[in-house]
């Protein structure tokens, strides 16, 4: 039997458009991980995880026939799922009641920064604090602003390869990058 | 170029994204200007404040779920897919065959058709006429008045009616299979669920009902009972094994917080030897997992040996 994991994305692509299942679970594996790690930074919920990843890989597995092989999978495995994402931030934040500072885009909501005085002097606690004092501003930024901020920052891509992922310009994913770095250096001054 | 210009370029040097000659000169300002070396100092600790804290580890159960449903919702539109290809087929590729079925089909919608009239007649003289009420050991439930004018003595009244009934028969049959696969899902009394388990596996058989399988597939994954579970699995083991059966025993190895059941549904897997089952990257993980984590050191040790032999 041949080795699946051993074939190019390319390969497995044409075995699964030929009814080849295991050549397309071979495929999800691959990138299932990294699709997870960023669908994490866009839901609180687990539930809402594996259903944003049951969206993006539904909608690979349908749209494999039309796949014109002009970019790279995995570019365009990403650019499905920033959309699921960014969808599901959307209708998330719809149904969302969170107080809403009337900041440059009008959606942002207020991140409250304690002073490391407030903090307590358990190290553990103020870790976690901390943890949670980021968090909070990085969700506070506009979606398509966190969207390449993560993507640069957790995920190491390049601008290119981000403005490809959510089919922009290159200038309008450095406008993004600039914004929210401005907006966090705000943010964390006081950390 | 201007110091503003260069205060732009920041943020594109901390990214590595400026080009070779844009870097170099970038790198010639940032020997003389101590205010964008201070940014630059800055930048560097808000990313380095954002990388390190939001690091997550992947959620590992989370990730063996979301295949686990990927796959089976895949293989439901498969399915989908193939059932409407068939009819699609079958109307648009006519054959002697084909319209042999065709005019079997309308005549059983026809049979169909004519014997619900004739029942729902049936069904609204005997309403009308309450003939069976008195006569049935029955009990009636939700009672209703509509419409009712006791003036004139005429009332309209709703009710559910629950008549006792008595089957006999052998545990093979079809109707009595439905009826224990309903009240092993459905009763609420823990006893009569295991009565219901062994009832259906009171003797061997080569085939078993899909309806039956699905009842001791959700019995063994989600009943409160863990004595249900574990007949529920029991009785699994002795059935022809197939997927659905193997990724309900995963996921009991996975999920199931009882280690009896949990060395039980590995003890199951060991012995069906499906290798090619079993090779499946996804029960592989699980095995690993099993083998890290699990708390119950037989359950790592089987683990350890099933992958060992999976791997050879």
């Amino acid at each position: 039997m041949e080795d699946l994991s051993s074939l190019s994305d390319n390969d497995l692509i044409i075995e699964a458009r030929n009814g080849n299942d295991p050549a397309f679970t071979t495929l999800v594996y691959r990138h299932d991980r990294n699709v997870l790690s960023m669908i994490a930074h866009y839901c609180k919920s687990s539930d809402d995880a594996k259903d944003i990843y049951q969206e993006v890989f539904l909608r690979v597995y349908k749209g494999l026939k039309r796949f014109e092989f002009r970019s790279e999978f995995k570019t365009w495995l990403f650019r499905i799922t920033t959309n699921v994402c960014l969808t599901h931030q959307a209708s998330y934040r719809r149904y969302q009641k969170v107080s809403i500072s009337p900041d440059e885009e009008g959606m942002n909501p207020k991140v409250e920064i304690r002073s490391p005085e407030e903090h307590e002097p358990d190290k553990q606690f103020i870790n976690a604090e901390m943890k949670g004092d980021i968090q909070s501003a990085v969700d506070s930024l506009a979606p398509k602003q966190k969207m390449a901020f993560m993507l640069k920052h957790m995920h190491d891509y390049k601008i290119k390869e981000i403005a490809k992922m959510m089919d922009c310009s290159e200038g309008t994913i450095k406008k993004y990058l600039f914004i929210a770095t401005e907006k966090l250096r705000l943010k964390l001054k006081t950390i | 170029m201007e110091h503003e210009n260069y205060k732009n370029q920041l943020i594109l040097y901390s990214y590595n994204e400026l080009k070779k000659d844009e870097r170099n000169e970038f790198e010639r300002h940032l020997l003389g200007c101590g205010s964008c070396k201070n940014e630059l100092e800055e930048l560097k600790r808000i990313h380095q404040l954002v990388k390190v804290n939001l690091v997550e580890e992947l959620d590992e159960d989370t990730l063996f779920e979301s295949r686990q449903e990927l796959l089976a919702d895949i293989r439901n539109l498969k399915r989908k897919k193939f059932t409407l290809q068939k009819i699609w087929e079958f109307f648009t590729l006519p054959s002697p065959t084909n319209l042999k079925i065709a005019y079997s089909f309308a005549a059983v919608v026809l049979m169909v058709t004519a014997s619900y009239f004739f029942y729902f007649d049936k069904a609204g003289n005997q309403l009308l006429s309450g003939s069976n009420i008195a006569a049935a050991d029955s009990k009636l439930t939700n009672l209703q008045f509509i419409n009712s004018d006791f003036d004139k003595g005429e009332v309209e009244i709703t009710y559910e009616q629950i008549v006792p009934v008595k089957l006999k028969g052998n545990v093979n049959d079809a109707e009595i299979q439905k009826v224990l696969a309903k009240s092993l899902i459905d009763n609420e009394n823990p006893g009569i669920r295991l009565k219901a388990v062994n009832a259906i596996y009171s003797e061997k058989r080569s085939t078993t009902s899909g309806v039956v399988k699905d009842a001791l597939i959700k019995a063994m994954m989600y009943d409160d009972n863990p004595g249900v579970r574990k007949e529920a699995m029991h009785a699994l083991c002795n059935i022809p094994f197939d997927e659905k059966i193997s990724d309900a025993m995963i996921y009991v190895l996975q999920n199931d917080k009882n280690s009896g059941l949990r060395i039980q549904a590995i003890n199951c897997l060991n012995e069906k030897n499906d290798v090619k089952r079993l090779s499946d990257p996804n029960i592989k993980n699980v095995l690993k997992n099993r083998m890290q984590e699990d708390d119950n050191s037989y359950i790592k040790l089987r683990a350890k040996t099933m992958l060992t032999k999976l791997e050879s």
